[in-house]
């Protein structure tokens, strides 16, 4: 293994250089390999029968915890490889666009590596979403929620033993906030021939009707249900309707705050947890967001701005000197704090000004500090250190200037939300949705640290390279 | 011809220090040695040639005068630089060796042999798979003359390649330099600065001494005993026999300065270095060091 390791390694080193330097050769087999067997646990994971949902969650969220040092070992080994191997001297000689394409490989591995704490819960869903039959649980739901009322139904409880003898007399039901409400639980109906219910849906979405269904109905409903609960778990005690529907009758449907433990009113399913948990895996695997973790577009938003903020750091790592790097960095952070000074004593200098013109000002400020760096940077004037710190500094903040851009331009202007008697000045003229500003946004972050990369890429390599510069 | 320069100047309006050279010329096979004191000037020299440091002058490399649109990475790519500090090596020596072949388009299936051959002729095949920290000063800076060898430069700047070598490790080295520009396949011209004064003289064909950023002398050592009227001689004698000579020499009009326990003496030409040691031989002074400094630029540091 080593000896085929050292083969491949040499390969590289006389082949392919710049693949060498970035070390694709290691890096790229042990991402594969810890994202085979953190897949592997998500996708090898029994599911029959269903394990406890949160059981079954907590594993993978611990899978990704337990990744977080390795992913941060990982990305620091790396960067100490590219500082090593791909400093300035390397880096600065390489012909401009295979720079660049170290730019690019950086994205990609840097996402690849701080996405890999989210390897088992993404196969884990994958599994799961493929293995439970998402449709047919949809159907069986439909036709679940309408019998479900007469198998298990939990007691409510009032503030005082009191109002459940009134509520009781009233056929009203108290809830625990002392409002009252006109809700029958399980009632017979004056003439005796229908059943009122209170509809307690089995997937917990809860309906505000009050339902009147024939005692036909309902022991059609119960039949139904006997058919297709076993599918989950959901076997039942009694399994005939006439007796289901008497006993939930005579069944003492309040609960005093009293009594320490809330228990069902009537339950006739053998194992309740393991049916409600069955229920409860399909619903979270069907609405995803509510899965492991967030699988919207925001949660992988928040990956690619780290992957990009690393990617651009590291590519000004390769490219300057340690401690113009440094300096660089100084001047990263000084520029906002002084940004911040000035914009907090301009909010105070127009307190009065509304949230609009506010914005306005916050935008004049933005582009008068950005236009400073670039002044700075590109100006002759400077000693070319002093002008390398600020160069970097605007490499960085190009691309976050412009997306703060388009949130500060949303921000004033979307008032869309607001009632029109609050608008004032502004006139709800918004181009784009907000996702479709969010999405612009982000574009603009991928595009605006790409451009700037390749930007100011050629102004380190033209400002070492040339001694009229330097 | 290699490298021209005409009228260099490179101010620094701070120290108010001033480089002023009025020519350099680099030829193929050449090599230039640059002298004088700490402070008056050979890193700056050394830093414009090598495209380090701006300066004012006509500059021409490789026939080409440098203009505003100068391709500057691409005349660098000729041009070897090694600074007085060296940045560390990371990994086996081998492995950066071969890095930089490869970056410089050396073929793999050549690469090994090629650098064989470098190594080889460097002396240093046995010590290629050690790491930079576990070599000495002295194998560092070869190594890192093997490491710009690679692609062949047509320029090679070495700024004080010599301070902290053993006097074995200074020869040695100097004689690489030496048996890299007889080897034909290396059109290159070398241009090194040193405090090795007598070092440095032996293997340079034409020397540059600065003092406070000025050029006093660009030409050939044998140019120097010619551009004088007087022999140079540098003597020292046993610290009791010190203050004898020193009368000796005021008593007989013979001028002299003073550097540490050396005395620089100097009388016209008309007298030979053997003469003057008979001389002294005579007078009963025992001897512990005399050197005829008169072809050297070491007569130069004491005017």
């Amino acid at each position: 293994m080593k000896a085929y390791f050292k083969k491949i390694d040499y390969h590289l080193l006389q082949k392919y250089p710049n693949l060498w330097v970035l070390g694709v050769h290691i890096y790229l087999p042990i991402i594969l390999v810890l994202y085979l067997v953190i897949g592997l646990t998500g996708l090898l994971y029994p599911l029959d029968p269903l394990p406890e949902f949160y059981r079954y969650r907590d594993f993978f969220q611990n899978t990704s915890v337990t990744m977080i040092l390795p992913t941060i070992l990982l990305v620091v080994v790396f960067i100490i490889r590219q500082v090593k191997f791909n400093s300035k001297r390397v880096h600065l000689s390489l012909p401009y666009k295979q720079q660049f394409l170290v730019f690019l490989y950086f994205i990609f591995l840097f996402l690849s590596i701080t996405t890999l704490p989210l390897v088992g819960n993404i196969t884990a869903y994958i599994k799961s979403d493929i293995v439970l039959d998402q449709e047919q649980f949809s159907e069986d739901a439909k036709v679940m929620r309408r019998g479900f009322v007469h198998f298990f139904l939990e007691k409510s409880y009032v503030d005082d033993p009191e109002d459940c003898a009134e509520a009781e007399a009233n056929g009203f039901y108290i809830d625990a906030y002392g409002d009252q409400r006109s809700y029958k639980r399980y009632e017979l109906n004056n003439t005796k021939d229908s059943l009122i219910v209170y509809r307690h849906f089995v997937d917990y979405s809860y309906s505000n009707d009050l339902d009147t269904i024939s005692l036909d109905q309902a022991y059609r409903e119960i039949d139904s249900f006997i058919a297709l609960s076993h599918k989950y778990q959901g076997d039942v005690t009694h399994v005939d309707p006439v007796q289901i529907v008497n006993a939930n009758l005579k069944t003492d449907r309040y609960y005093t705050k009293f009594e320490k433990n809330v228990r069902p009113a009537f339950s006739y399913l053998q194992d309740y947890g393991a049916f409600d948990n069955n229920i409860n895996f399909h619903n979270k695997v069907i609405s995803k967001g509510s899965f492991f973790f967030s699988l919207e577009w925001d949660f992988w938003r928040g990956y690619l701005f780290i992957t990009l903020v690393l990617s651009v750091l590291l590519i000004i790592l390769c490219s300057v000197n340690i401690a113009e790097f440094g300096w660089g960095m100084l001047v990263v952070a000084l520029h906002p704090t002084v940004f911040g000074i000035v914009a907090a004593l301009v909010a105070f200098l127009f307190r009065e000004v509304d949230g609009e013109m506010a914005a306005t000002i916050g935008i004049f400020l933005l582009l008068l500090f950005t236009a400073n760096a670039y002044f700075f940077a590109f100006n002759k004037r400077f000693k070319p250190a002093l002008r390398r710190a600020f160069a970097i500094a605007c490499h960085v903040y190009t691309p976050i200037v412009a997306c703060l851009l388009i949130v500060m331009y949303k921000e004033a202007s979307d008032c869309c939300y607001l009632d029109s008697t609050y608008r004032e000045n502004c006139d709800c003229i918004l181009p784009f949705t907000r996702e479709q500003y969010n999405l612009i946004t982000l574009n603009t972050l991928i595009i605006g640290s790409i451009i700037s990369t390749y930007v100011f890429g050629k102004y380190y390599k033209k400002q070492y390279t040339n001694p009229q510069i330097k | 011809m290699i490298f021209t320069a005409n009228n260099i100047v490179k101010q620094y309006p701070r120290s108010k220090f001033k480089l002023h050279v009025p020519n350099v010329t680099l030829s193929e096979g050449a090599i230039v040695g640059v002298v004088g004191e700490n402070g008056n000037g050979k890193t700056t020299l050394l830093n414009i040639i090598a495209g380090e440091l701006e300066a004012n002058g006509s500059l021409n490399y490789f026939g080409e005068d440098v203009a505003q649109d100068t391709n500057w990475s691409a005349l660098k790519s000729k041009i070897a630089f090694i600074p007085q500090r060296i940045p560390r090596w990371y990994g086996s020596l081998i492995q950066n060796l071969k890095l930089k072949a490869a970056l410089d388009g050396i073929p793999a299936e050549e690469s090994d042999t090629y650098l064989d051959e470098i190594l080889s002729f460097l002396g240093l095949m046995d010590y290629k798979h050690l790491k930079w920290t576990e070599i000495s000063t002295g194998y560092r800076l070869r190594f890192e003359l093997a490491r710009m060898l690679i692609g062949k430069p047509n320029l090679l700047v070495l700024d004080e390649p010599l301070a902290n070598l053993d006097i074995n490790t200074q020869q040695k080295f100097l004689s690489d330099l030496k048996n890299i520009l007889q080897d034909k396949s290396y059109e290159t011209a070398v241009i090194l600065s040193s405090q090795q004064l007598h070092e440095i003289e032996t293997v340079s064909d034409h020397m540059i001494f600065l003092r406070n950023g000025e050029s006093v002398f660009s030409g050939a050592v044998n140019e120097l005993e010619a551009d004088h009227e007087q022999f140079v001689f540098e003597v020292q004698v046993e610290a009791e026999d010190k203050d004898r000579l020193l009368t000796f020499l005021k008593t007989n009009n013979l001028s002299y300065g003073e550097t540490g326990e050396y005395l620089q003496v100097s009388f016209d030409k008309s007298a030979t270095s053997n003469d003057f040691l008979t001389v002294l031989i005579k007078e009963g002074f025992t001897i512990k060091y005399y050197r005829n400094i008169s072809k050297s630029t070491k007569r130069l540091f004491n005017q």
